[in-house]
């Protein structure tokens, strides 16, 4: 127990140690709840709720009656998990602050300005649910889970997520890069 | 709620894991995500692929033995899986999440 305790107090593993950590886990979950650990798939869940309690019409879209049907599943209950695993973690490393802008890195690139981070963020956040809905998967759904399983749809997404980040980040940071 | 009590208590700490993991290795941080795409930062490879040879080969074993079944595996078609890989990686790049 004090070497757990020990261990979250430090502020960043090895990232091959908190990849290691991330197996085990996504092993248990096939072995304890016999479904892979996702993320995206929540939003999509949880709005489809949100959905059928502001406006149920729309509950007759294709989308919401086979795809997503609404309802609170064990994908929101991780990313509750997650949430909280993240909070925990930072606090314990006395790495949490509360933060309009989130990095120096960012400030060097786009300036210290609240909104362009925050409107950025937001598209940035848009094209990710938007496209791991697409993929069917994000980065742990599909990239992890669905490459550990050996689909090939994770490693084709993976192959587009650098390609498409590598290119993007070359036309953002143009001469910084 | 479509979840057993079981479920959501094992759905909720095995959250707790991951999180606890996507910190402790960066991940939470803009720049850590970004710079993978710039080489100069490469932890986010050296993490999923950590997590991956981990998990591959345990997963493979329990399926033999018979303990687990792959019921969950991701469909795979191509355009989808690559056109959303691509607008995916926008997104993360900008957004650094």
């Amino acid at each position: 127990m004090d070497w757990i305790i020990e261990q979250l107090k430090k502020e960043k593993w090895s990232p091959y140690a908190a990849g290691v950590f991330l197996g085990i886990v996504n092993v248990l979950a096939l072995v304890l709840i016999s479904k892979p650990l996702g993320a995206s798939a929540a939003f999509a869940k949880f709005t489809s709720y949100v959905v059928k309690i502001f406006y149920p019409s729309a509950l007759h879209q294709m989308y919401f009656k086979f795809v997503m049907p609404p309802g609170i599943n064990f994908t929101v209950v991780v990313v509750v998990g997650i949430f909280i695993g993240g909070f925990i973690s930072a606090k314990m490393s006395g790495d949490f602050r509360w933060r309009m802008v989130t990095d120096q890195q960012w400030i060097q690139i786009f300036g210290p300005s609240v909104w362009k981070r925050w409107g950025i963020a937001f598209i940035g956040g848009l094209l990710i649910e938007w496209s791991a809905r697409l993929a069917g998967g994000c980065t742990s759904g599909l990239a992890i889970s669905g490459t550990m399983q050996l689909a090939p749809s994770g490693l084709i997404f993976i192959g587009g997520l650098f390609a498409g980040g590598i290119i993007t980040t070359f036309l953002v940071y143009g001469k910084k890069y | 709620m479509e979840v057993t009590l079981w479920e959501f208590i094992w759905s909720l700490l095995l959250g707790i894991g991951f999180g606890i993991s996507l910190q402790k290795a960066g991940l939470t941080k803009y720049g850590t995500i970004v710079n993978v795409f710039r080489f100069k930062d490469l932890a986010v490879i050296k993490y999923m692929l950590a997590a991956l040879i981990t998990a591959m080969p345990l997963i493979f074993l329990l399926k033999d033995l018979g303990l687990i079944t792959l019921t969950n595996i991701n469909p795979t078609y191509i355009a989808g899986n690559l056109l959303g890989g691509l607008i995916f990686g926008v997104g993360m790049s900008l957004s650094g999440y």
